[in-house]
This record gives C-alpha cells, sequence and structure tokens, in this order.
C-alpha cells in the first residue's frame, strides 16, 4: 500500500471534509490541551474548535511523550491562589502534587495543570466535561473503595462499596460461610463510618472546588469529576446544575472575594448500608471480605433509598475485570435482608 | 440486473456492485432512496463521487456489520471490534478522508464515528507543527496572530 506521506502535492486533508465532520473528529479528540495546541494549527481549527461540547480535562500529572514548556507565569500563580484557598483534607494528594509543581520548574513539562475555569475559556459551548483529578485522599488506606455521588446545589445520593480484602475463590472450600453470622462488629462499623466521611468529605470538595468552574461555563449540562484511580466518581446531571445554579443565583454568592469554604456543607442524610463478612461472588470467583455497601440520601430528597434501586445496583457496572466483581457484589449485597438504617447530621 | 432481495451500487467511476439490502441499507441515504421509491430497488442506485475503491471498501465495512448485526454468535461483539481496528489501521490518509467524506454523504454512522475517532487519535497528545505535517495543512495565521493566539493558550509551548 502507498503511503501518502510520500506524495509530492500538497494538499490538505481537511480541505475534503465540512465543517460539521470537523467538530465532530474534535469532539471526539476532547483532552482540553491537544484541543488547546489544536487550536493554533490554523485559521480553519482555530474557529471551528471552540463550538465542540465535549471536554476531557485531566489535572493529573500526564506520561506525555512530547513534553511541553509553557512561558506565561499567570495561571500558574492564581492556581496557587485556589490551593490556598479551596483544598481541604481529603484533596490532600492535589495539594500536594500542587504544590510539588509549583516548587520545581524542573519539572514544569511533565504537568499540566491550571485552574479548569482558565483551561476551558476558550470552549464556549460545552455541554458535557469529564475533569480527571489526582488520586484523592492519601487517608483512604483501601484500595477497596468506590463511591459515586451526585449533586446538586447539595449532596443528593451518595454511596459506595468497600471491603478489606478480595481473594480469588478456594475451590476445595465447599462450606457455605452464609449462615454465619453477618452482624457487624463495633471496629468494623468504625471503619465503615471512615469510609463514609472519607466518600462525602471528598465529594463535597469537589463541589466546591469546580462551582466557579460550572458557573464559568453555563451551557454545561453534565459534569463527571473522577480521579485517576477511578476510586471516586463525582456527577451532576443536567437537572442537578440547573437547581444548583438557582441556588447559587438566588444565594448571590461566588464573589471572588467571598470568604470560599473548602467544601460544599453537608445536608442531613439518611444512610442504608448492607455488610456480609465474607461475601462469595459465584461469576467472578472472588471472595470479598467485609464488603460493604452504602446508600446516602439528603434527608430533604425525600426519595426512600429503596427507589433507586436500579441506580445502586447498575453504579459500578463496567467492562472491566475488577468492574465486574465491584458490580456483582453490589447486586449480591442488595438481595441481603440484614440492612442497618443510620441517620448523619449535617455537617 | 440485481435479484430480488439485491440491490445495485455504482460508483462514479462506472464500477457496479451487487449487494443484498440488508448490506446496503447500513447507509441510510439509501435506505431512504429504497424507501420512498421503489424503482431503486429494481435498478441501479448512483452513489455520487465516490468512486469503485471506495465503494468497495464502504461495502467491505457493511457487509461485517450487518452480518453481525443478523448473527451474534458468529461475529461476536469481540469479533467487530478486532475488524473494525483492522479496517482502519490498514487504511492510507487519503483512503481514510475519503472514506469520510463518503460515510457522511451516505449517513452510515457506525464508520464515520469509527473514521472520526481514527483522526482524533492521531491529532491527541500532538503540536501543532506536528499536526500541520501530518494532514498537509498550511499555518494560515499571520506571526502577529500565532504569537496572540499563544498568549491566550495556557498550554502554549
Amino acid at each position: 500500500m502507498s503511503s501518502t506521506f510520500d506524495e509530492v502535492e500538497e494538499e490538505d486533508y481537511f480541505d475534503r471534509l465540512p465543517d460539521p465532520i470537523v467538530l465532530l473528529i474534535f469532539n471526539k479528540v476532547q483532552d482540553a490541551k491537544s484541543l488547546c495546541l489544536s487550536m493554533s494549527v490554523c485559521k480553519r481549527f482555530h474557529s471551528i474548535i471552540p463550538e465542540i461540547d465535549t471536554v476531557h480535562l485531566s489535572i493529573c500529572k500526564q506520561n506525555q511523550q512530547n513534553p511541553i514548556s509553557k512561558k506565561s507565569n499567570e495561571p500558574k500563580k492564581s492556581f496557587k491562589n485556589v490551593v490556598r484557598r479551596f483544598l481541604a483534607k481529603p484533596f490532600k494528594s492535589l495539594f500536594q502534587f500542587l504544590k510539588s509543581r509549583s516548587g520545581s520548574c524542573d519539572h514544569d513539562d511533565e504537568y499540566s495543570c491550571y485552574i479548569p475555569h482558565e483551561v476551558l475559556k476558550p470552549f464556549t459551548d460545552i455541554r458535557s466535561l469529564e475533569i480527571v483529578v489526582p488520586k484523592s485522599g492519601g487517608d483512604i488506606s483501601s484500595d477497596l473503595l468506590r463511591w459515586k455521588a451526585e449533586f446538586g446545589s447539595q449532596l443528593q445520593s451518595c454511596l459506595f462499596l468497600g471491603a478489606t480484602e478480595i481473594s480469588k475463590i478456594d475451590e476445595t472450600d465447599n462450606s457455605d460461610s452464609s449462615n454465619s453470622s453477618e452482624r457487624i462488629g463495633d471496629d468494623e462499623l468504625k471503619l465503615r463510618i471512615v469510609w463514609t466521611i472519607t466518600c462525602l468529605i471528598a465529594a463535597s470538595t469537589r463541589h466546591c472546588l469546580f462551582q466557579k468552574t460550572l458557573m464559568g461555563h453555563q451551557t454545561i449540562n453534565n459534569l463527571m469529576i473522577r480521579d485517576e484511580s477511578n476510586q471516586g466518581t463525582f456527577s451532576m446531571n443536567r437537572k442537578q446544575i440547573e437547581e444548583f445554579k438557582k441556588s447559587m443565583m438566588d444565594s448571590g454568592v461566588l464573589d471572588d472575594n467571598e470568604t470560599l469554604l473548602e467544601r460544599t456543607k453537608l445536608p442531613a442524610l439518611k444512610m442504608k448500608m448492607w455488610y456480609v463478612p465474607e461475601l462469595k461472588l459465584h461469576e467472578s470467583r472472588c471472595v470479598m471480605k467485609g464488603a460493604t455497601l452504602a446508600v446516602m440520601k439528603s434527608v430533604e430528597e425525600g426519595n426512600e433509598v429503596e427507589e433507586r434501586r436500579d441506580w445502586v445496583a447498575k453504579a459500578f457496572d463496567g467492562e472491566g475485570e475488577e468492574e465486574k466483581v465491584f458490580g456483582e457484589a453490589v447486586r449480591e449485597l442488595l438481595k441481603k435482608k440484614r440492612s442497618y438504617i443510620l441517620e448523619m447530621n449535617s455537617f | 440486473m440485481a435479484s430480488k432481495g439485491n440491490l445495485t451500487l455504482k460508483s462514479c467511476n462506472g464500477k457496479e456492485f451487487i449487494v443484498e439490502e440488508k448490506v446496503a441499507v447500513m447507509s441510510t441515504t439509501i435506505k431512504n432512496m429504497v424507501d420512498v421509491d421503489d424503482s431503486f430497488a429494481q435498478g441501479v442506485i448512483p452513489i455520487i463521487g465516490v468512486d469503485g475503491k471506495i465503494l468497495a471498501k464502504l461495502i467491505e465495512y457493511c457487509k461485517e456489520h450487518a452480518e453481525a448485526d443478523e448473527d451474534e454468535e458468529v461475529k461476536s461483539e469481540e469479533y467487530l471490534k478486532k475488524f473494525d481496528e483492522k479496517f482502519v489501521d490498514e487504511l492510507n490518509l487519503n483512503d481514510l478522508y475519503d472514506l469520510l467524506k463518503a460515510s457522511n454523504y451516505l449517513e452510515i454512522t457506525k464508520l464515520l464515528n469509527l473514521l472520526c475517532q481514527k483522526v482524533a487519535s492521531m491529532i491527541k497528545g500532538k503540536k501543532p507543527e506536528e499536526i500541520r505535517r501530518i494532514f498537509n495543512i498550511k499555518n494560515d495565521f499571520t506571526p502577529e496572530e500565532e504569537e496572540e493566539i499563544n498568549r491566550q493558550n495556557p498550554w502554549a509551548f
């Protein structure tokens, strides 16, 4: 097959494509940095790219093949302010990451890290925004914890699935452990409370951190913030964003001089928790120790946990090996009759 | 002439292809033609602006996908994924762009998305000058404009 790279004729391949296809292509690029760079390729790209509706922004250390350094120091400076103002403990690793960035210029090339609000400025038509932040909370020791949270003006619902250990099923062991006591002990309960607080604080910090981005881009109707390791996923859909904006307008907050909180206050919550000391997952051929599923809803929301069973059941589904294990665990835990109801005050 | 259940597609350079209707109607444009006017189903459907080489490629793609839609056992999702990968990897830039244009005109959405994804992956992570070189794009900014753009761009180099 002859390669077109060798052709002498200088023809711009993009000349063959109408604008809507070029837009479709850039909507698939998604990566904010690549999009920004592509804008300086030619006038046509520069005018089309701002119209894209899907952007993916990574605020993490990147493994770039082509490190690109930058000239301007402005964004860095203002980002430091943001850091000072916003970052709470669950964001410790992001904080440390940012500190190391501003401290040593040698590593500038490896990072791409600015205020989302600034970076996203060229894109005036974003509908769907995905942000990836560094792994949250050095304090969360468990890699076997996954959470999901949905926010409007405040937390609407949050759920997590946690375990203390996952191992392959022991084929020789035929004993049925499901009859063993499933009552939760004090120490186990304490750990679950730690997980709960960790998830809630990480989620509400994200909500606070990206408020300005949301207000600055009125077209966004789908926001997702996840961390590198996919431990926690924060999301807001169209309805939730509308509710959030309305409450922001009403309260008139978001003034630059406002003393900004490090996280959004959490409403009073109702929580339902399922716990199995040793959960056998036959499809995934795994045993999950200390398997815990918890679903939290704002008391004001009113909806019973039960009504969102579908959302809960599918929360951690996915293609990967790990997702399959977590997906099955959620479905198995939901089948258990025994559950614990807890209530939490606003904090 | 095509037998029942088959359609004849004619490229702009006069090459004729007899294909099963289920394959041809992967293209929404052709589906609409056949639905509206029965005579197309009997006669020859001219595919304007698409040459024989590109049309053959389009048919190859639609055939695999139409068959997969019909029989998931023989052509599983995984099989299709591999086929798609191989399909785009074997294209040179010239054919890739001709196919993009043709799949847009013929409204073969799946293929259009696949090809756009391919081009997107070629753009991702590249510097402007690399992108210009790959796609033969002329830098039409004046030096002043370029400087202004780089100034605004937090990721400028």
